[in-house]
């Protein structure tokens, strides 16, 4: 995974930077030892930032500054095993009060619900569905309360009066074929995907932009896949509103917005997504 | 200034306007402006979704926008190829389409929102859809510019 690449990496440094320091005399007199774990430490605290766990954020983060105030003579007398106790004791509280790893809550415009939970917000701010008929609000799977159109979807363009997509005649000398992956780490990546029978998508971001369009593509009849892995960047996939869609998403404390209306027809392609953000955003578009 | 038609029905070639002036002063560059205007606004852009080949006029465009293989001609909810290159089009289409970042031109006609950002590039809205643009920080000064030309001008 990017994410856990990229954390890897960003613990790595900190480890070198505390060598380095404990080298030139910046922190003076700490155990490698003790460098090593505070390197594993930060590591823990973005993942921890990453899934919204405050025993991950917090217990190391009190482990690093412990130790290091500790050296400095200037910790007030706090010894570990206290600092854990109080981060943990901390940490329970936050978890209590705003809700630990966020569950990873299934939700489709046809049950007209979703669920963001993420302190990021915004992902459903349609909140409860269709059959309530609140406002298709930016972000709602919220739906409209309106009558579904039966023939709306018979006249998508890409398929038959039946549902069925049409791929008889259509291929594209530029077909990306059933499984696309898009990895991008930094900067920004523009990807147009044409596939004339889709299954799976699968987007890697780290801290960039990524921008996905479902252009000249033909969703498998028995539905396609869209995984989304996004640590600290910003994802958008734009995805035809002819298409039903299903999330499933894990936020920490990014966003995951959706902004118009899938299709509600039962017939329809299923688009089966699954978002796993850490502290970017990831924005889905049906239009 | 003077304006004068000819009228010739034995001339088969294509009609063609020429501005006879000492000096190149604004009141004839304005008129270049608009004559040019009046003629990319008639211009249809030939584009492509998979085996078919459509007549787009400019007014339909939201943005153009460059891949590693070929040009999306993006409207309100269809995304087109296009075979020329971008810095053509620059050319050829009319003065509200305007260049965004390296790879992207912006039709400002149909911008309904800049959503400013310091550290990256701006995010662009447009009426009737929820497709976004990003306009990059060196050509954001020249957007706003524009669409401040244009509010001015209605």
């Amino acid at each position: 995974m990017k994410a856990r690449r990229i954390m890897l990496g960003v613990g790595l440094l900190a480890l070198a930077g505390g060598l380095v320091g404990r080298k030139m005399g910046i922190i003076p007199s700490i155990p490698i030892s003790t460098i090593i774990l505070g390197g594993i430490c930060v590591v823990l605290i973005l993942d921890g930032l990453r899934h919204k766990n405050f025993f991950l954020i917090l217990m190391p983060l009190a482990f690093i500054v412990q130790r290091v105030y500790s050296y400095w003579d200037m910790f007030l007398g706090i010894g570990l095993v206290e600092a854990l106790g109080i981060s943990a004791i901390t940490a329970a509280g936050l978890t209590i009060l705003f809700g630990n790893r966020k569950k990873a809550i299934t939700g489709s415009r046809n049950r007209g619900f979703i669920n963001n939970g993420g302190f990021g917000g915004a992902g459903g701010q349609g909140g409860a569905g269709g059959q309530n008929g609140a406002p298709g609000q930016p972000g709602g799977f919220g739906g409209t309360g309106t009558e579904i159109d039966q023939n709306r979807f018979a006249q998508q363009p890409g398929f038959r009066s039946n549902g069925e997509p049409m791929q008889d005649g259509y291929g594209y000398p530029d077909d990306d074929g059933d499984n696309v992956v898009i990895d991008n780490s930094f900067g920004k990546l523009v990807r147009y995907l044409h596939s004339s029978n889709l299954k799976k998508v699968k987007i890697d971001n780290g801290f960039g932009n990524c921008i996905v369009y479902y252009d000249n593509v033909y969703v498998d009849a028995d539905g396609s896949r869209l995984e989304i892995d996004n640590g600290f960047g910003q994802v958008d996939v734009y995805i035809p509103p002819f298409y039903r869609f299903k999330l499933k998403q894990d936020n920490g404390f990014g966003s995951i917005n959706i902004f118009g209306e899938c299709s509600l027809d039962p017939n329809a392609p299923l688009i089966d997504a699954k978002i796993d953000n850490g502290m970017g955003k990831v924005n889905i578009y049906f239009g | 200034m003077k304006i004068r038609v000819e009228i010739d029905p034995r001339n088969d070639s294509e009609e063609e306007v020429v501005i006879r002036c000492n000096t190149l002063s604004e009141e004839v560059m304005m008129l270049q402006k608009q004559l040019s205007e009046i003629v990319s606004s008639k211009l249809k852009l030939e584009v492509y979704k998979g085996d078919t080949v459509l007549y787009l006029s400019p007014d339909e465009i939201l943005f153009l926008e460059t891949t590693d293989t070929f040009l999306a001609v993006h409207t309100a909810k269809e995304i087109y190829s296009a075979k020329e290159r971008l810095y053509t089009l620059e050319e050829m289409l009319p003065s509200s389409f305007i260049r965004i970042s390296k790879s992207s031109i912006v039709n400002i006609a149909n911008i309904r929102s800049v959503k400013r950002n310091i550290t990256g590039p701006s995010e662009i809205e447009f009426a009737g859809t929820v497709k976004k643009a990003y306009a990059s920080r060196n050509y954001l000064k020249q957007l706003m510019n524009r669409l401040e030309e244009k509010r001015l001008n209605k």
